[in-house]
């Protein structure tokens, strides 16, 4: 393929050619005559040779493993054969998305002999969590002059599934003392009334049932009063993460981005809470993406949390309505639900009524305020810009929050640095409260 | 390229038939030169060189904005003297001077330009528009010494030729008035000798530039200057040979619009199957 530049080149010689002719000046015009000619042969050399010969290089990439954890270095070889008569050179480069840190030979330049094969080596570690292809490999070839290039798309595409990091989900090693500073002391929540364990005695009332009076204790204070033995059992609640999965959470710096931040703080809260004998559950929700999956007291829906968010990337758009109706369709149990949505593309909240916000669940709502996912300079004016905008949209998001709070949902504008907390905090309160048993 | 210093004198060297050019019509047109606009214009490339790098891309726009303005200014001014009065100091001076200031000036951005680009391909460009801006000049010198005419005898017998041999080709399809074709120009030799040294300069150039990957490329690049060279010399050969019959445009023509359908035709992008995931 004959580049602009090319067409330049050979229009000013021709033009040249031109001048020269009208002019008349011979060894100007032999001079341009072999230059064009020189440039012709050049371009059509390159497209009937090279150009063609690097469609039948055979590519070949081989991966140690599809998955992977975020900053986990994987291994890759790639191998090309030339199955040409002629000895190919070429330019190529492995596409990769830039969420990819590379290390080795991922581009590079190749001469290969008729039949020869070559190996090159490199390594891939993701600065997030997703579902990523590695590929195709594309391969170019420029002519000598640099008029022409030619690439060719070999296709061979894999996928790279990213779950987070180990570091990022520290939660999950039990051995750390700092894990339960969220949930020391509330083991277990407490109901009085019927259960197993006795837990004390009242006075009698007389809708109390007759079977549970303290026969033991009958008249021990004026002869005539009568005491009813109080139960109490240990009620385990379960917690509905409810994760906002829009392209609204794509938001953020090639080195923090939201959604990345969100998954880790909710794996760490879920397993802070299974770790004190709660249920987890989630819903992973867009207008792409509608993922349920059911709480249990184990670790396992944290895996198939983790299993699920590493194959998808946010995508498709987020409606607290859709959220809500879901919510109240499929969470069967009282169960705490913890809202997480930064709230990026924002619905009319004035046309819902208040039916639309209820749910008949203790819901939470996190709004997760994007500032700190901005890019930072030390450019003074790109920095007041961005404080600006930064605090506007606070108080936009502000106001959001207020208005959830009068219609009866808990909310707080959250931001990097206390999500979790405000997490763990409400979770607490629940527990406390018994608002979700 | 292995340095800076190379590069450059490869693109002197290339130069070097254009800077002679130069060189040698200069002083025959310095007398009818308006000094001011040839100063003016080709002070732009020193300038560009000279500005912080951010702006530099901005000089040449810049200048072509204020030129414009310029000629509108001039054009009111000629228009309605009277009323206009005030842009006669805006106005450029529309004489022969200026016309031959503008044609260095334009040559000496070329050369300057070209001197200094880092890419084969744009200082091949560079090359032949400096060239072809002095070719006209060169024509004039070249009838002052042919028939021993003054300068501005030269300058209306050569633009006459040529404005024929626009006619000829028009109306009749050939040319018989070329005027450089039967003029014997005084540095013919010093040319000739400089138009090879160009070519090999430019050959030397194309080759290391390739960033370490010359022995491949050299190979390619030779067979290009082989063909290149026995077409381009079978070319002129015909039109040498078909001068007589004034039908050698035509056959230039033929040859340059062959090849460019053959560059065209071997050009096509070719689709590339649509990958799979494994």
């Amino acid at each position: 393929m004959i580049r602009k530049t090319g067409y330049i080149v050979l229009g000013i010689i021709v033009g040249g050619l031109l001048e020269a002719l009208f002019i008349g000046y011979d060894y100007y015009i032999v001079a341009l005559m072999i230059l064009f000619f020189v440039v012709a042969s050049d371009i059509i050399f390159f497209n009937t040779g090279l150009s063609r010969s690097i469609r039948n290089i055979e590519v070949r990439r081989e991966i140690e493993s599809n998955s992977a954890r975020k900053f986990q270095m994987r291994p890759i070889r790639i191998f090309f054969t030339n199955r040409t008569r002629k000895t190919v050179y070429f330019h190529y480069y492995d596409t990769l998305s830039d969420v990819f840190n590379t290390e080795g030979e991922f581009q590079g330049y190749i001469t290969l002999k008729p039949g020869e094969q070559v190996k090159r080596d490199y390594s891939i570690a993701s600065i997030a969590i997703g579902k990523y292809k590695v590929g195709p490999v594309i391969i170019y070839a420029e002519d000598p002059m640099k008029l022409c290039i030619s690439s060719y798309t070999a296709p061979v595409i894999d996928e790279m599934i990213v779950s987070p990091a180990l570091s990022d989900i520290y939660t999950q090693r039990s051995e750390r003392l700092s894990n339960m500073k969220f949930t020391y002391g509330i083991h277990y929540s407490q109901k009085i009334g019927q259960g197993y364990n006795f837990y004390g005695i009242r006075p009698y009332n007389e809708s109390d049932d007759t079977k549970y009076i303290a026969w033991s204790r009958y008249g021990i204070l004026n002869g005539e009063d009568i005491y009813i033995k109080q139960m109490e059992e240990e009620r385990q609640i379960d917690v509905f993460f409810v994760v906002d999965y829009g392209i609204g959470m794509n938001q953020g710096t090639r080195q923090k981005r939201m959604y990345d931040f969100v998954i880790a703080t909710v794996m760490n809260a879920s397993y802070s809470i299974v770790k004190n004998h709660d249920g987890v559950g989630y819903i992973i929700n867009s207008s792409k993406y509608d993922y349920f999956i059911p709480a249990k007291k184990s670790q396992e829906p944290i895996r198939k949390f983790e299993q699920t968010i590493s194959e998808i990337r946010p995508n498709g758009d987020f409606s607290i309505f859709q959220t809500f109706s879901r919510i109240k369709r499929d969470v069967k149990k009282n169960a705490l639900v913890f809202v997480i949505t930064p709230f990026s593309y924002p619905e009319s909240f004035r046309k819902g009524t208040r039916k639309e916000f209820e749910t008949n669940k203790k819901v939470s709502l996190f709004i997760l305020d994007p500032y700190d996912f901005m890019e930072k300079r030390k450019d003074d004016v790109y920095s007041a810009l961005m404080k600006n905008s930064g605090l506007k949209h606070y108080r936009y998001l502000t106001a959001l929050s207020k208005f959830f709070n009068s219609i009866g949902i808990k909310s707080s504008v959250s931001r990097e640095k206390d999500l979790l907390y405000r997490i763990m905090a409400a979770y607490r309160y629940g527990k406390l409260t018994n608002e979700g048993a | 390229m292995e340095s800076r210093a190379l590069g450059t004198g490869l693109n002197l060297l290339a130069f070097s038939p254009a800077i002679l050019i130069y060189v040698y019509t200069f002083p025959y047109f310095y007398a009818n030169i308006n000094l001011v606009v040839l100063v003016l214009i080709a002070v732009l490339p020193i300038v560009k060189l000279l500005v912080p790098k951010r702006y530099s891309s901005n000089v040449y726009p810049v200048a072509l904005i204020i030129a414009m303005l310029l000629v509108i200014a001039t054009l009111f001014y000629l228009i309605n003297p009277s009323r206009y009065y005030y842009l006669e100091i805006f106005s450029i001076p529309l004489a022969l001077s200026t016309f031959f200031a503008i044609d260095f000036a334009f040559a000496f951005i070329f050369i300057f330009e070209g001197l200094l680009s880092k890419r084969s391909s744009r200082m091949i460009g560079y090359l032949f528009l400096s060239l072809g801006t002095m070719l006209y000049e060169l024509s004039i010198i070249a009838a002052m010494h042919e028939f021993s005419l003054t300068f501005m005898n030269a300058l209306s017998l050569v633009f006459s030729l040529e404005i024929l041999s626009y006619y000829e080709l028009f109306v009749y399809g050939y040319q018989k008035f070329l005027p450089m074709a039967n003029f014997q120009i005084p540095i013919n030799q010093e040319l000739l000798v400089l138009f090879i040294i160009s070519t090999i300069a430019i050959v030397f150039s194309i080759y290391l530039r390739e960033n370490g990957h010359q022995r491949e490329r050299l190979g390619d690049l030779a067979y290009s200057l082989f063909a290149g060279s026995i077409m381009g010399t079978l070319l002129f050969a015909a039109y040498d040979y078909f001068s007589y019959t004034q039908y050698q445009l035509s056959i230039i023509g033929f040859g340059v619009l062959a090849t460019f359908i053959a560059i065209s035709r071997t050009s096509r992008k070719e689709k590339n199957r649509k990958p799979k995931i494994k």
